[in-house]
């Protein structure tokens, strides 16, 4: 039958639409970016932390923290922290985790963010400091309350002052004034290297507290009480000789007195700060100078001084130190600086003050263990008449592996050995013993339980930690269903964390008073928990 | 069971257009009857022998007096058609007619119908056409391509693409004819399955490639509007279940999980068919084929996809494991669907 014209035009319309709206259900809506983005634990200086019970992770690309509990039944918590997180610690005294953000350049699609440090706690509340121009260091005083950020091979950005620092006030609020202060250190061409914080010391009258910034040559001091006021700058390299690099600073504990020991010079620098001539009042075009001012001595100890402690003596406070140069110790009277000068049997470069008995004396002593890495023989010095004794107060004892690093354990009278290989070996400080510990795996994180009076072991790659206990020697181990990324103490909540190697995460929640596997639960896959409901980053 | 409760809108939509259709025709009670009238009428125009009316009469039930019947006339049945309304009236025709009813062997319904035939021309065409009614498509066989449209991101793990690909077969049988001023309406019921299938390899940076397959079990009604006899808009209602099966495979681990979700989708499109006469016009045999292209478009709701990380394992003397909940995976969107069927 043939098609009337209505037919024929309906025809075409009906054809045409159709033709039309195929094409449209073709390639509709493209995949977003959000799932090209990998999600990633932050490890080394980002590693996970413990807040009490809560377990705090990193993910970058996210830049979000996730808070787990053992009994969070893998759904955990997630914090939105500044981009580009980069760094993590806890706390010093405060049950915080600081999270140092580098900030977010601009770019095509987004704007520029600043970078920040973040106190967040365990239950996910944050303190943002807002810092500007990104910072890649930090460090803090030992109390918490201080944070000092500073830079480090920063080369992002189009330019970049290296001289840059802030020091925030983290017991302040970011809201009110005078928690953050940003300034740039005058500079004689090189950058912050270290930071050191001084116990409160009273200067000039005042108790007050400073931020020493070690540079490549100078030493600057900082006072965290006056911010406001200029810093003072010290030059340890004289002019035409030869560079010295400030590494090491002990501060006296009666004395407004500091000891700066640099490598490239056998002399040990005695810093006095006292009352500058013309006090505060002295003010040029670069702002206030402060009331003090650092008088400087020097102190010959040997060559090549590695490593330097003070302590109390019956006899006043002494400064002990190891010239790895002449392999010997100077013991250095603080008040007049007479030296005395000891050779020792063995090599070191480095010491560790503890107090304690020996073999030969029950009475709880000052004595030093010195130690060199790599070499196999320490030495114990008693310093209690060392100055009139001199070689006689040494003794060596010789491991039978020579050693990465040392881990004091000076509560349990014990220093813990780390071979360069595998094993570790346990030195009895008031026996003068070792025991040597066999391991088929290089131990490198290794931590101490002092209530449980254990040590505990997670070499990464394998799937196993394991446990000695100091009273007994015994060891132990407990086989775990994947391999040890990283071992994160919770001594506090009776458990260990195993962070596993795994791209969808994995942690295993360890008893640390009941360690097997039928006390032990797992998480798996939480850096995809709730995948498909996230919101749009 | 979002998705099935929320389909009482389409259902609403498909009743309403039911009652555009049965307001000027028949009661939906009488939707048999109706059906079987129609074909009793078709058969007589067909042979043009008033013997031929009498054997539908059982099967007509309520309908049995025919017009044609009735109605004095000394032309043929085409000529006749005009002379009767095109709706009933009421109620003195209504009146007349449900005597007439009454009175025949076959009255047992207590509701006084209208006679389908009054409104019918010989041939089975609308009153005042001199068209032939469509045939019934009867039974049909289609395939499926749909393309639904999934607009959550969520999909996106498992796409690069918002819009896939669906194959599938389905098996329809138009069960009922409506007949009114906007013409016939066929009412059929369909059965079908599909199956889809998503896979993406390296989201998130390489680290996981994704796979989903879903096999989808559905039935539904569509009512067809037979505007001509090879045009017919349709709406289509229907519902089911997907079962999805997914897998994720990272660093070497896979893991896997299923979920089952209802669904309901409500679809409005265009059903082009080969003409009647197209393999001679002849009931049965090969004269009794018909094939269309069907275009629809419409929409899916779906119950989401509740999806968890289930990992290789248990092993013997595993460390209680918990894997992660992934959330709910959205299935809900439009949907544009293509078929090929051939009828019978």
């Amino acid at each position: 039958m043939p098609m009337t014209k209505i037919e024929t035009k309906l025809t075409a319309l009906v054809l045409t639409t159709l033709a039309c709206s195929l094409p449209l259900t073709g390639g509709c809506g493209e995949r977003g970016e959000w799932v090209d983005e990998r999600p990633e634990l932050l490890g080394g200086p980002v590693a996970p932390v413990a807040l009490g019970e809560t377990l705090v992770l990193v993910e970058a690309s996210k830049h979000s923290a996730l808070l787990m509990q053992p009994d969070s039944d893998n759904d955990p918590k997630v914090v939105e922290l500044p981009h580009g997180p980069i760094q993590m610690l806890l706390r010093n005294g405060a049950p915080e985790a600081l999270v140092l953000s580098q900030g977010l350049r601009a770019n095509a699609e987004e704007k520029a963010e600043p970078a920040a440090l973040t106190a967040l706690d365990a239950d996910g509340k944050t303190r943002i400091y807002e810092l500007g121009n990104p910072f890649n260091r930090l460090s803090q005083s030992d109390d918490g309350r201080y944070a000092f950020l500073y830079k480090s091979n920063l080369s992002e950005r189009l330019l970049d002052n290296p001289n840059e620092v802030a020091v925030i006030d983290l017991d302040a609020s970011p809201d009110g004034g005078g928690a953050i202060s940003l300034r740039t250190l005058r500079s004689f061409g090189d950058s912050p290297e270290r930071i050191v914080f001084s116990p409160t010391m009273t200067i000039v009258g005042e108790e007050r507290r400073l931020s020493l910034v070690l540079s490549q040559t100078n030493v600057t001091l900082l006072d965290l009480d006056h911010l406001d006021r200029r810093e003072t700058t010290v030059q340890l390299s004289g002019s035409g000789g030869p560079l010295v690099q400030p590494s090491q600073v002990v501060f006296s504990e009666t004395e407004p007195v500091l000891y700066v020991r640099g490598e490239g010079s056998d002399d040990v620098f005695v810093f006095n700060l006292a009352e500058r001539p013309g006090g505060s009042a002295a003010v040029d075009e670069e702002g206030e100078h402060n009331d003090f001012r650092p008088f400087i001595n020097q102190l010959g100890v040997g060559s090549d001084p590695s490593d330097m402690a003070l302590y109390e003596s019956a006899d006043g406070p002494r400064l002990l130190v190891v010239a790895a140069g002449s392999q010997q110790i100077a013991i250095v009277e603080a008040d007049t600086s007479q030296v005395t000068q000891i050779p020792l049997p063995a090599r070191a470069r480095n010491l560790l003050l503890f107090e304690g008995t020996s073999p030969r004396d029950d009475r709880v002593a000052q004595r030093a263990l010195l130690y060199e890495s790599g070499n196999p023989t320490v030495t114990f010095l008693d310093l209690e008449d060392a100055e009139q004794e001199k070689s006689r107060n040494l003794d060596t004892l010789r491991l039978d592996a020579p050693f990465d690093r040392l881990i004091p354990m000076l509560d349990e009278g014990m220093v813990l050995v780390v071979h360069d290989g595998s094993g570790i070996s346990l030195i009895d400080l008031a026996d003068r013993t070792v025991s040597p510990i066999r391991s088929s795996q290089q131990l490198n994180d290794a931590f101490v339980d002092r209530a449980r009076r254990k040590l505990w072991v997670g070499p990464q790659g394998q799937p196993r930690i394991g446990s000695l206990a100091f009273d007994t020697g015994e060891t132990d181990e407990l086989l775990l269903d994947a391999p040890v990324r990283s071992l994160v103490p919770m001594l506090d909540a009776g458990r260990l964390a195993v962070v596993h190697e795994n791209a969808a995460g994995h942690i295993t929640w360890i008893d640390a008073d009941n360690p097997v596997r039928e006390s032990a639960t797992s998480v798996r896959g939480f850096l995809f928990t709730d995948l498909f409901d996230r919101e749009d980053p | 069971m979002l998705a099935l409760s929320q389909t009482t809108v389409p259902t609403a939509l498909m009743a309403s257009v039911l009652a555009i259709f049965s307001a000027h025709t028949l009661p939906l009670t009488a939707l048999g009857q109706a059906t079987a009238g129609a074909e009793a009428e078709k058969i007589k125009a067909s042979t043009n022998d008033p013997s031929t009316t009498a054997p539908a009469a059982p099967h007509g039930g309520a309908i049995q007096p025919t017009a044609a019947e009735e109605e004095p006339s000394g032309e043929g049945g085409q000529d006749r058609a005009p002379a009767r309304p095109a709706l009933p009236a009421m109620p003195e025709d209504a009146a007349s007619e449900g005597t007439a009813v009454k009175d025949s062997a076959t009255a047992t319904t207590a509701t006084p119908q209208p006679p389908v035939a009054a409104h019918l021309a010989p041939g089975g065409a609308p009153a005042g056409s001199d068209r032939p009614a469509p045939k019934p498509m009867g039974l049909a066989l289609g395939l499926s391509l749909d393309r639904p449209w999934y607009t959550d991101r969520s999909n996106d793990v498992f796409d690069n693409d918002d819009v896939s690909e669906r194959f599938g077969l389905w098996l329809g049988y138009e069960l009922l004819g409506l007949r009114g001023a906007l013409g016939d309406l066929g009412i059929g019921l369909h059965l079908g399955w599909n199956f889809e299938d998503h896979g993406a390899d390296g989201r998130f940076g390489g680290l996981l490639d994704s796979q989903l397959d879903t096999h989808f079990a559905y039935g539904g009604v569509d009512a067809r509007w037979k505007l001509l006899s090879w045009l017919q808009p349709q709406l289509r209602l229907a519902g089911g279940a997907g079962f999805s099966d997914m897998v994720l495979s990272m660093g070497g681990e896979r893991f896997k999980d299923d979920a089952i979700s209802a669904y309901g989708s409500a679809g409005l499109g265009l059903l082009l068919r080969s003409p009647e006469d197209a393999f001679g016009g002849l009931h049965g045999g090969v004269g009794s084929l018909g094939f269309g292209l069907l275009f629809e478009g419409g929409y899916s709701l779906a119950s989401p996809l509740s999806l968890r990380l289930d990992g290789p394992g248990p092993k013997k003397h595993e460390i209680d494991l918990a894997e992660a909940d992934l959330g709910e995976l959205e299935r809900s969107g439009p949907y544009f669907r293509t078929s090929l069927l051939v009828s019978y």
